[in-house]
């Protein structure tokens, strides 16, 4: 079965190229109808991979020659490891549904049908990626994932705001992948390949090293760049700014982007290259408080924001930082479970921002209120994953977050676990306090609330299927099926040990596994209903009116709601001096090394007017001068040789 | 008189049609123009066909005897004539020679003195592909000079009329100046390598050696022993030949004649200087330098790379503050060849085969970028992006292509941008790791200054007052979809090009030693 795993990234690429060639006019339920079936084939076909790995230890690669360089062969192909498998199942999966979604959301939109083809290259791109052999034809699918989500948050591309979000996230997230570019190139440099296994087989027997750093120097270095890339791509503090900006894209992209693909690349990257990470303490440590780092301060700014899609956001960037500090502290596993578990939940609250979106044209939350009524399915969906993001039992977001903040206060990190307890309690108050001031009181604005309905079962149907999945899809690594995905995903570790890398036990390979401590799980939960609390008596409360927030002389309050200044600070430090540097190159350009040319040319002017009587201005004298020039050397040249002279 | 004889001239043929045939309606002398182009595109089909890629020496050679010296004795055995040949590096140059010249000469605009432009446009095409083609120093140097010439006059004639005569002349002055040091450098070479030669091996006499041509010449760079042309002497013919790569090449800080150059230039003159005229200058440089000067490449490596990576940022901090497109191309393409200087001074094979890739990727994307932005200027009457916006509305497919090359520009997978940037900064990392990762700021850059004007010019809204322009037409699509093909196809299979490349890399870096 894995043996075909090919054609899953290539159904959608399909239905890109059909659509291309079909053009603009095609009716809008058959361009959707078929995208949607390509994908769901896809899904399909990505489960039968998932259950044929199910009892094997044996990763599937095929490759072929793409290029040589001087004695070295440029492979591409396919890789299908566990890992990859269930990328494979989570990015099928979301996207089916959003591509439905989709076709209710964007009903009557100019450009429907590229918006289609751009979602299908968004997905071919991230499923290639996925199942990428390595590393160069990872990054050559990271960069194109890349490019669709630019593509897609550019899609009103007559907003300027849309416009300048698209730039954005392009730049910011380019400026992480020359940390993965170079790494990239450092590891082929130092092993003469690109291939995942070779790079891991030399690196852990230490046949790896440059002239100028040794071998274990090299490993951090390399592992650290790499990581940069993540950090661009999974939106992480310091480079996170690009993702809340990335909203101004249509609904639904921001659902793709944030649960199954663009984002989960930059986790997917770290967790593929995680026997590298492991031969790394210093990297693993840097993941780690990067990761915890993100977490705490996005959560704090998801607090305050008035646009609903920005909080969702916030929240987003904030879920990657628990992957990251999961992944850091060696829970390998559990970092790669919040992954998925989270994949269906944030799929799940974005889709249901879009159906609010969709019903009463706004995105401003002081400007709803009440659509409990209206909007009774989106109303339960939403807070199935509202409860599934606040970590509360049994939700799926419960499991995989709890395996989160064990591991990291187990594996001896007390002040990340405290970090994450706090972004707990922030999560679950920020989605209630969405959930609240959408669904409950009042309706504030009663002309839109007069308009305000459900969407067609194509939009309900994607919200109830996530719905259920956030609500059950965390047993799968329960301790009630004895940590199913755990036994699953580490049978990677074997593989890598077929492969020939030496390590003292197949579980280092890929992290610990800590067992499921009770009394954490009740801390957790008890913060998780806390934070929930609050939002209620803030929101949900009669005696309380709600205002729009003006945040005057809250200094705290202004600290979360303008981002920290982050945004203000880098164009303080990055943007305008390198808008400066660029306009003084300019003025030297233009002035100085352009200025001496003419002060030259003036200077030879000046002899020139006494030599002016042997330029006649005929254009053969001046050819048949050079002419004469080039055999009088020749001639020259020749006798010298000759020893006449 | 073979193949890549009749490839050379076929434009050259068509320019002796116009000028001999009066009285053609205007696009009578544009398409015997055109037919030229398409003649030597057809032979180039041929010759890959032909083309041994077993064989990692010159092929297809071809000989027109000209002259010989008469007496003088030991001059009587040098022939001069025209020589043509190519190699795994010049054989993919030819064919981006040959694609650009036939799509620029489609590209030429409408005007009453369509005859002349038509005239220099043949003169020009046949020099832009006589330089790759030539297989001795004197047909190169004939390809050069006529280059330089029919370029001086399309930019003279049918440039900007408020700033081309001030274009012109800059550029024939740089561009001249180049010549004078290429003329000199190569001529000490060659006399260089031949005299050491002569005086020391057994059975070697001037008289029975002497010869111009490049096989000879590589072949006694690599026997010539250090004691008879000594080390001096050798690099400061390097050195000579490498200034004059620098002004041919446009390279900081002789560079300013280019954006003069482009700015004041039409759209198929644009696309030639930017698609072709600017690349010899980095073939000279693979050609002469690696090839017949390998060691004072690498005793100059540090020098040429660190003067690699300031023209890449260079050339992105100012194109990042241009607001006229044809200038912003300008500068990112001295940005790129500072990619190919880097990839040269690495001296191994990644680096030597990115610099080869990225001189092809510059130059298809330079050509897709001028076409584009001079069908949209056609249109708006504009290239100040400050005047443009929300082009995406009116021009869909026009600014999807501009996308498309601005992409390949940066660098994106899957474009020829790519494969020719990771390839270069391999060989870098490789033997300079400390300039290489400066240089890789420049792939940060390449993106800002590339999607800030993308995004001034296509997307947004439109400007109050501005004019309705309709898309492409459908004889637009042709050069568009033919350049936007080939950035894709290196980018997907550069294996297409990489197998000849690699052939010359190899031969390249056994020379190297």
């Amino acid at each position: 079965m894995a043996a075909y795993a090919w054609i899953i990234p290539l159904l959608p690429l399909v239905g890109y190229i059909f659509l291309l060639l079909l053009g603009k006019k095609a009716p809008e339920g058959f361009v959707a109808g078929v995208s949607t079936i390509l994908v769901l084939i896809g899904l399909g076909l990505s489960l039968g991979v998932f259950s044929s790995l199910a009892g094997t230890d044996g990763a599937v690669t095929y490759t072929w020659k793409w290029l040589s360089i001087g004695s070295h062969n440029i492979d591409v192909g396919f890789q299908v490891t566990h890992l990859n498998a269930l990328m494979l199942v989570v990015v099928s999966l979301v996207s089916t549904l959003v591509f439905l979604f989709s076709l209710g959301y964007m009903h009557k939109d100019e450009r429907f049908s590229v918006f289609y083809q751009y979602l299908n290259l968004f997905v071919f791109s991230m499923l290639a990626l996925v199942i990428s052999p390595n590393l160069l034809q990872m990054y050559i699918f990271w960069e194109m994932v890349g490019l669709c989500s630019y593509l897609l948050v550019g899609f009103w591309y007559f907003k300027p705001e849309a416009a300048l979000a698209a730039k954005k996230s392009f730049i910011v997230t380019r400026i992480g992948d020359v940390g993965l570019f170079i790494a990239i190139i450092l590891l082929f440099a130092s092993t003469g390949s690109f291939d995942f296994n070779t790079i891991f087989q030399a690196a852990a027997s230490g046949k790896i090293a440059l002239g100028f750093i040794s071998g274990s120097g090299l490993i951090t270095l390399t592992a650290i760049l790499a990581f940069i890339g993540a950090v661009g791509k999974s939106a992480q503090f310091p480079l996170h700014v690009w993702l809340p900006d990335a909203m101004e894209g249509p609904t639904p992209v921001s659902a793709l982007i944030h649960a199954a693909t663009m984002v989960a690349a930059g986790v997917y990257l770290v967790a593929r290259l995680y026997p590298l990470f492991e031969l790394s303490q210093p990297a693993l440590t840097v993941v780690a408080w990067i990761g915890g780092v993100t977490a705490l301060l996005a959560s704090l700014m998801a607090l305050t924001q008035r646009d609903i899609k920005r909080v969702i956001a916030y929240s987003t960037v904030s879920q990657l930082g628990y992957m990251m500090m999961a992944l850091g502290v060696g829970g390998y596993v559990y970092g790669v479970f919040h992954l998925m578990t989270h994949a269906f939940f944030k799929a799940l609250l974005f889709l249901a921002a879009g159906s609010i979106i969709h019903a009463i044209d706004t995105q401003d939350l002081f400007d709803m209120g009440g659509l409990r009524k209206k909007m009774p399915i989106t109303f339960w969906t939403f807070l199935a994953g509202a409860l599934a993001l606040s970590g509360i039992v049994p939700f799926a977001g419960f499991w995989s977050k709890d395996d989160i903040l064990t591991a990291t206060l187990k594996s001896g990190h007390p002040v990340l676990y405290l970090f994450g307890l706090i972004a707990a309690f922030c999560t679950a108050f920020y989605i209630f306090r969405v959930f609240f001031l959408t669904f409950a009181g009042k309706p504030r604005d009663e002309k839109r609330y007069e308009h305000a309905h459900e969407g067609s079962w194509v939009m309900t149907l994607p919200l109830i299927v996530l719905a259920v999945l956030a609500t059950i899809a965390g047993f799968f690594n329960s301790p009630l099926n004895g940590n199913a995905l755990e036994k699953y995903l580490l049978r990677d570790a074997g593989d890598a040990v077929v492969a020939g890398i030496p390590t003292t036990s197949p579980a280092y390979l890929l992290g610990h596994t800590y067992p499921a401590n009770v009394g954490l799980m009740a801390l957790s939960v008890a913060v998780g209903l806390a934070g929930i609390g609050l939002a209620a008596w803030r929101y949900a409360n009669k005696n309380r009116e709600i205002t729009v927030p003006t945040g005057e002389g809250n200094f705290l309050y202004m600290l979360s709601y303008r981002k920290f200044y982050l945004d203000e600070i880098y164009y303080a430090i990055v943007v305008a001096p390198g808008k400066v540097l660029a306009k003084i190159s300019d003025f030297v350009d233009r002035y100085i090394i352009d200025g001496i040319v003419v002060v030259v040319s003036r200077l030879v002017y000046v002899i020139g007017l006494g030599l002016k009587y042997t330029q006649t201005g005929q254009l053969q004298t001046y050819g048949a001068a050079t002419m004469l020039g080039l055999f009088v050397i020749l001639a020259i040249a020749l006798f010298r040789q000759g020893g006449v002279f | 008189m073979g193949l890549l004889f009749w490839l050379t001239v076929a434009p050259l043929i068509a320019a002796i049609l116009i000028l001999a045939i009066p009285k053609l309606p205007q696009n009578g002398y544009r398409s015997i123009a055109v037919l030229g182009g398409v003649a030597s595109l057809i032979m180039t089909l041929i010759a890959w066909g032909l083309f041994n890629t077993g064989n990692s020496g010159f092929q297809l050679q071809s000989t027109l005897h000209w002259f010989s010296f008469p007496d003088a004795g030991p001059a009587s055995g040098i022939s001069i004539g025209l020589n043509f040949g190519v190699d795994g590096l010049s054989l993919p140059l030819v064919t981006l020679a040959t694609v650009v010249v036939t799509l620029a000469m489609l590209s030429m605009r409408k005007t009453d003195r369509i005859r002349a432009y038509s005239l220099w446009m043949s003169l020009a095409a046949a020099a832009a592909i006589g330089v790759f083609t030539a297989l001795d120093v004197f047909t190169f140097l004939v390809a050069l000079e006529l280059g330089l010439a029919a370029m001086f006059f399309l930019i003279y004639l049918f440039g900007d009329p408020d700033t081309r005569v001030n274009a012109a002349f800059k550029f024939l002055i740089y561009r001249g100046v180049a010549s004078v040091m290429l003329i000199i450098g190569l001529l000490l070479l060659a006399f260089g390598v031949v005299g050491a030669v002569s005086g020391t091996q057994p059975g070697v006499s001037l008289t029975s050696a002497f010869n111009l041509q490049f096989p000879s010449l590589i072949h006694w760079a690599q026997t010539v022993s250090t004691t008879d042309f000594t080390q001096g002497a050798r690099d400061a013919i390097f050195m000579v030949i490498f200034i004059g790569v620098l002004v041919e090449e446009a390279l900081v800080p002789f560079h300013t004649w280019l954006p003069t150059a482009h700015e004041s230039s039409d759209t198929a003159t644009n696309m030639l200087l930017g698609g072709i005229l600017t690349k010899t200058g980095a073939y000279i440089l693979l050609r002469f330098g690696v090839g017949m000067l390998p060691g004072e490449v690498r005793h100059f490596g540090v020098l040429i790379a660190v003067l690699g990576v300031i023209n890449i940022l260079y050339g992105a901090f100012v194109a990042w503050h241009q607001s006229d497109w044809r200038r912003l191309i300008a500068f990112g393409s001295i940005s790129h060849m500072g990619i190919v200087l880097l990839g040269i001074a690495a001296v191994n094979s990644a680096g030597l085969q990115g610099a080869m890739f990225m001189i092809v990727s510059s130059g298809l994307l330079n050509a897709l970028l001028f076409y584009t932005i001079g069908v949209m200027g056609a249109r708006t009457e504009t290239f100040d992006m400050s005047r443009l916006g929300g082009l995406s509305k009116q021009m869909p497919m026009l600014s999807g292509f501009l996308l498309l090359a601005a992409l390949g520009s940066l660098g994106l997978p899957l474009t020829s941008g790519f494969i020719s940037e990771i390839q270069a900064f391999v060989g870098a990392f490789e033997s300079y790791p400390a300039t290489a990762f400066v240089g890789v700021l420049g792939l940060i850059m390449s993106a800002v200054y590339l999607l800030y004007a993308i995004q001034k010019t296509t997307f947004g809204p439109a400007p109050a007052g501005s004019s309705i322009g309709i898309d492409a037409r459908p004889a637009e699509y042709v050069p568009l979809v033919v350049l936007a093909g080939l950035v894709l196809l290196v980018g997907v299979d550069p294996q297409v090009i990489g197998h000849f490349f690699n052939l010359s890399v190899q031969a390249l870096l056994r020379i190297g030693g």
